[in-house]
């Protein structure tokens, strides 16, 4: 992996006035594909934008490859941006503002056309790319923006809000082709306040809330860190009434609820109660058929956090 | 105002619920199209100056409001000091003199009003009201006309009081002065109204509003020049008309006409026209340029 | 010098539109050259062409075809956010800057000194004994000046339309006539000035009141100092507020 493409917030915070838009925010990306989640204003905007040179932090370091990123052009060498903002040359088609982007990057003619043809295969756009970007569809300008982004073939990619406006397959599809980017080495870092992406696409989460970061990591570690909140299982098995009375016996039960034909399970204590509860079952001659943890999505994960 | 109830109680199931949020209808009187002409007439006059909105969108209004005063305020304050001198502006030329900032509000402010609206897409909004679309269209020129109205009687009184103030014997001051009252009352609306006209005519055609401000801005000047020249320089017939391609020309010539005295700056007076066609050109650019407006409206797509 | 920049923003601000516009204004200066053809005194050919060149040509065509293109050359960009693409990039902004203002410059040159060398030789019959030439020479110059204030001024402020407007109207146009100390900061005057000199115009036909010497310094200032706050202000583009 390139050692340029580490992006670093060290104590970063912004400010307008009374109004602070990032917290004291700490962490380091280097490779992946990390997501920024937060309710809108939250400031993932912000942090993108400290990112990406175009915001300066009122205190703290925001640094991409050891260089500040604030007033460092170079550095866009080795960085793709895709804006949030709707609005491109509408003159130019979808192939010559790639090629644009390529040559402004520093790529010869003949390279830059080479460069702008493979983006642009990247992205799906080969049918529209010789229309102007002033007759595309939204999900067709998102794309047209990824292959502005990737087409130096940065590092370093970041994206703001990048499904905005896309259909269920060219999502799917832009969420492979990041998958596999990052497979490469890159460094990905999208913000996005729409749940199912964030999980479907990142590896590491960071979730911003009121200007702070909440939690960073795997969603999956961040739920099972949550300990003052009791884990909910639904069961299924040969009688649930009298395993319920069963597990209620037990301490690592917070609670059990038989609601119209479905047994709801609480416990403060998940690696003790899994282990217990085949136990428990065996003893009382219950089968058990089915034991899922009913809470561990990104959006309990996500709802806990933004309430704390 | 009665308030209908829910039309809805609420409703639950096994699997689902419907819930009572508290939505009311309304069954009350409604103010009808008066109203609606009223508070739209209201809102764009105070969005002419800025008033609720973001102090930006003041600075501009304001500025031009200021810099139409302080001629007139320092003027006021030398009489009050030392008096008996003569002021360089009266009630005559202050409105003639102080024309490109009349220029720039109308130019600055027009597009505010009419091409916002067509940017953002609202007139579907407003159309979709009690407000017929010549409503739309007149209550805007209304309020452009008020707002102008505004910033040109503003000077006018700053002189009226400051001749009052400073004389000796304020109340014959004052009997003095109530005879100047229809000048300082009519000179304004003869600038605003025509000025409104013009700048709305040319506002309302396009959403953009750097276009707007440009053309309206162009016009002036360019009419202006070309009867400069064209009237210092051609013979006859052609330097006594070309001078009334300028409407500034053509409003002080109204103002002569039907208020007050001419001026020696003004090229109305080197004309040797008959005062009256001032007035008739006047009125008819007016009118044109609100019957454009009408139409504008009448057949825009919203 | 960016070849990429400079092609995009020629295309950005000959949209057709807006040529056509442009080329209108101009031709009105032709009109009325014509109409004085047809129906002016021939023995006041000298101080018409003069009047015409230097009022409506330096005074109005000139400012307001600077005007667009100046405000325009990297103003829309700012306003509707495509300019970050352009600052993503590995080029200084000083490179950024110097393009867009010579690209501004070259279409408003362009733009003014074509049709005021038309309505000139129509006017005068000839070159006037380089009235003509001075004439449109020193609005060349004085586009290129235009040009760097109103490019700076689209920098400051969101309104700069507005704030150029008032500049050429109140400070170049209110206040000159007042005050004559304002002359010397006025791009208006400093053009005349440049036309004088260049042109060798004689005094009875036309006199700039400012000096050629104050005019060179006064305008290399105004035109240094323009470009170095507009390189300053794009090094500092922010980004504000958070997305909805």
């Amino acid at each position: 992996m390139d050692p340029g493409a580490v992006v670093e917030l060290t104590n970063a915070s912004r400010w307008y006035g009374n109004v602070v838009a990032v917290n004291d925010i700490s962490f380091q990306l280097a490779g992946g594909v990390t997501g920024l989640l937060g309710p809108n204003g939250a400031g993932k905007s912000t942090i993108l934008h400290m990112v990406a040179g175009f915001l300066a932090p009122s205190s703290g370091s925001v640094t991409v490859g050891g260089e500040p990123s604030w007033r460092h052009p170079e550095m866009y060498r080795r960085i793709g941006l895709v804006p949030e903002r709707e609005a491109v040359y509408p003159f130019l088609t979808g192939r010559e503002f790639a090629a644009a982007n390529a040559r402004l990057q520093g790529m010869a003619p003949a390279e830059a056309a080479e460069a702008a043809a493979r983006a642009i295969g990247l992205v799906e756009l080969d049918d529209a790319a010789d229309r102007p970007i002033g007759t595309y569809s939204k999900g067709m300008r998102q794309r047209a923006k990824v292959a502005a982004g990737l087409v130096h073939d940065p590092s370093i990619l970041l994206l703001d809000e990048p499904f905005n406006g896309m259909d269920p397959r060219q999502r799917l599809h832009m969420m492979d082709l990041l998958h596999r980017m990052a497979a490469e080495g890159r460094t990905i870092l999208f913000s996005s306040h729409i749940l199912e992406e964030v999980e479907r696409l990142a590896g590491r989460v960071l979730v911003i809330v009121s200007g702070r970061l909440a939690a960073s990591g795997d969603f999956r570690e961040i739920r099972r860190l949550m300990t003052d909140r009791p884990h909910t299982f639904t069961l299924r098995s040969s009688d649930d009434r009298a395993l319920a009375s069963a597990l209620l016996a037990e301490s690592t039960t917070a609670g059990a609820a038989l609601d119209g034909g479905i047994l709801t399970v609480r416990t403060n204590d998940f690696g003790a109660f899994s282990r217990a509860v085949t136990g428990i079952a065996r003893r009382h001659q219950i089968r058990l058929h089915e034991l899922l943890p009913t809470d561990e999505s990104l959006e309990s994960v996500f709802s806990y956090l933004v309430r704390r | 105002m009665t308030r209908r109830e829910a039309a809805v109680a609420p409703r639950e199931s096994a699997t689902g619920a419907i819930y009572d949020l508290g939505y009311q209808g309304y069954d009350g009187p409604r103010l009808g199209r008066r109203a609606a002409v009223a508070t739209l007439f209201w809102a764009s006059l105070r969005a002419a100056f800025g008033l609720g909105r973001s102090g930006r969108s003041k600075l501009v209004p304001w500025g031009l409001t200021a810099i139409m005063l302080v001629p007139a305020a320092v003027a006021g304050a030398i009489q009050a000091i030392a008096p008996g001198g003569l002021s360089p502006f009266n009630y005559d030329n202050y409105l003639w003199d102080l024309q490109p900032i009349l220029a720039l509000f109308v130019a600055a402010q027009a597009p505010e009003l009419v091409s916002s609206d067509q940017r953002n897409k609202v007139l579907s909004l407003y159309f979709s009201h009690a407000l017929a679309r010549s409503d739309y269209a007149l209550a805007k020129f209304g309020a452009m006309a008020a707002s102008l109205f505004i910033v040109a009687l503003s000077p006018l009184l700053v002189i009226l009081f400051a001749s009052i103030l400073a004389s000796s014997d304020v109340t014959a001051a004052v009997g003095d002065q109530l005879g100047n009252l229809p000048q300082i009352l009519l000179a304004p609306l003869i600038y605003a109204i025509p000025l409104a006209a013009l700048g709305m005519a040319i506002a309302s055609f396009t959403p953009r509003r750097a276009y707007a401000t440009g053309a309206i801005i162009a016009v002036f000047l360019v009419t202006a020049a070309v009867g400069g020249i064209l009237s210092e320089a051609g013979r006859g017939r052609m330097s006594q008309v070309a001078p009334l391609l300028n409407p500034f020309v053509l409003l002080d010539g109204t103002r002569n006409w039907l208020v007050g005295k001419s001026i020696p700056d003004s090229p109305v007076s080197a004309a040797n026209l008959e005062l009256a066609v001032f007035g008739a050109l006047t009125a008819a650019f007016t009118l044109i340029g609100i019957a454009a407006v009408l139409w504008r409206y009448r057949r825009i797509a919203a | 010098m960016n070849g990429v920049i400079a092609r995009i923003t020629l295309r950005q601000l000959l949209s057709r539109r807006r040529t056509l516009l442009l080329l209108l204004l101009g031709g009105v200066l032709v009109l009325v050259a014509g109409i004085f053809r047809l129906a002016g005194e021939e023995a006041r050919a000298l101080p018409f062409t003069s009047g015409l060149l230097g009022n409506l040509g330096v005074g109005t065509l000139m400012p307001l075809v600077a005007l667009i293109f100046g405000t325009g050359a990297i103003g829309a960009e700012i306003e509707d956010g495509t300019a970050i693409f352009l600052l993503a990039k590995p080029i200084s902004r000083r490179t950024i800057v110097l393009t867009k203002l010579v690209v501004a410059a070259a279409c408003s040159a362009a733009l003014t000194c074509g049709p005021m060398l038309l309505a000139g030789l129509i006017a005068a019959g000839g070159l006037a004994e380089g009235l003509v030439p001075g004439m449109v020479a020193g609005a060349a110059i004085g586009s290129l000046l235009y040009c760097a204030v109103f490019v700076a001024l689209s920098l400051v402020t969101g309104r700069a339309l507005v704030f150029g407007l008032a500049y050429v109207l109140i400070w170049e146009g209110l206040l000159a006539g007042l005050f004559a100390g304002t002359r010397t900061f006025s791009v208006r005057q400093l053009t005349l000035a440049f036309a004088d000199s260049i042109g060798g115009i004689p005094k009875e036909i036309f006199e700039a009141p400012v000096s050629a010497l104050t005019a060179v310094v006064i305008g290399t200032f105004l035109l240094v100092g323009a470009t170095l706050i507009a390189i300053r202000r794009l090094s500092a583009y922010e980004i504000s507020g958070e997305a909805a």
